[in-house]
């Protein structure tokens, strides 16, 4: 039954969680345990903590489930729970990982005193279309989003992998506009320099 | 013209269409006449279609499942009464 609910939206499988759909509830927990524990590592340090405020946000949501007007994308609702658990428990750990923490700008690339590249970009030895299919890349990818700083990963992962729009991580995360713009673009940056390294000509 | 020094800044979001048309009319220039800034452009395009392409969804785990059954069990709605419905499906 369960291959039946990959086709299904976040918001058809909660009206059947409202109607006491078990295997429902499970086909939401499959599609959002992962993203959650990443999401959580975001505000937490510990895996076992992470666990914890995943779990806890599970209990949320099935107990104010019926408080879910549609209004925002469902997902946005799951997030912005997981993100205040995180945060309370966080701030009671004392082991917040404040998302305003960043490492300013990266060193990167260099440009001499007129502005040109002082050491142009080379040639990749994979083609886009092929990059997008390699194994290698895949994996050269996720630990470069590793690799972040938390502030930054925690835009990467929610822009461009679980595919947010700005607004919606603004919110999740309580960042300016401004903030999640320059965090996506600084974490960007990064990882085309750690694909640059591995697959550089 | 617009130095290279400004296009790897701008790029993110040049490639969200957050710029405004100045910078984006100064960007496509420059690309125009800079093979390393193209070069650079299109590696930073295959960078996010990568990040995109992570997204993919992850296999069933039966701890998924486990947890799953052991939330619904203490948190879920286990009180069958559909709108409506009090068992009377069929009737009248």
């Amino acid at each position: 039954m369960q291959a039946n609910f990959t086709e299904i939206t976040d918001e058809a499988l909660v009206a059947r969680v409202l109607a006491h759909d078990a295997d429902a509830f499970t086909a939401l927990v499959n599609r959002y345990q992962s993203s959650l524990f990443r999401l959580a590592r975001h505000f937490v340090r510990e895996d076992a903590v992470a666990e914890d405020v995943v779990q806890d946000t599970w209990v949320g949501l099935l107990r104010g489930i019926e408080r879910f007007e549609g209004r925002s994308a469902f997902r946005t609702w799951l997030f912005r729970i997981l993100a205040n658990r995180a945060r309370t428990r966080a701030v009671r750990e004392a082991r917040y990982v404040p998302l305003a923490e960043d490492d300013g700008p990266e060193a990167g690339e260099a440009f001499d005193e007129t502005g040109a590249w002082r050491t142009p970009p080379r040639e990749w030895r994979i083609t886009p279309e092929r990059a997008l299919l390699s194994a290698e890349v895949r994996e050269l990818v996720t630990a470069a989003i590793a690799a972040l700083p938390a502030s930054q990963r925690a835009v990467v992962e929610l822009r461009d992998v679980q595919g947010l729009e700005a607004a919606e991580v603004c919110n999740i995360l309580g960042l300016t506009e401004t903030n999640q713009r320059v965090l996506l673009h600084r974490g960007r940056r990064r990882v085309r320099t750690a694909l640059a390294a591995r697959l550089e000509l | 013209m617009l130095p290279c020094r400004d296009v790897p800044e701008q790029m993110s979001d040049y490639l969200d269409h957050t710029v405004g048309w100045r910078t984006r009319a100064a960007i496509r220039l420059h690309l125009l006449m800079c093979g390393f800034c193209r070069r650079y452009a299109r590696q930073m395009r295959t960078t996010v279609m990568a990040l995109r392409s992570l997204r993919r969804r992850a296999p069933t785990t039966t701890d998924d499942a486990a947890r799953a059954a052991a939330l619904w069990a203490e948190h879920g709605r286990d009180s069958p009464a559909p709108p409506g419905g009090d068992g009377t499906a069929g009737a009248a």
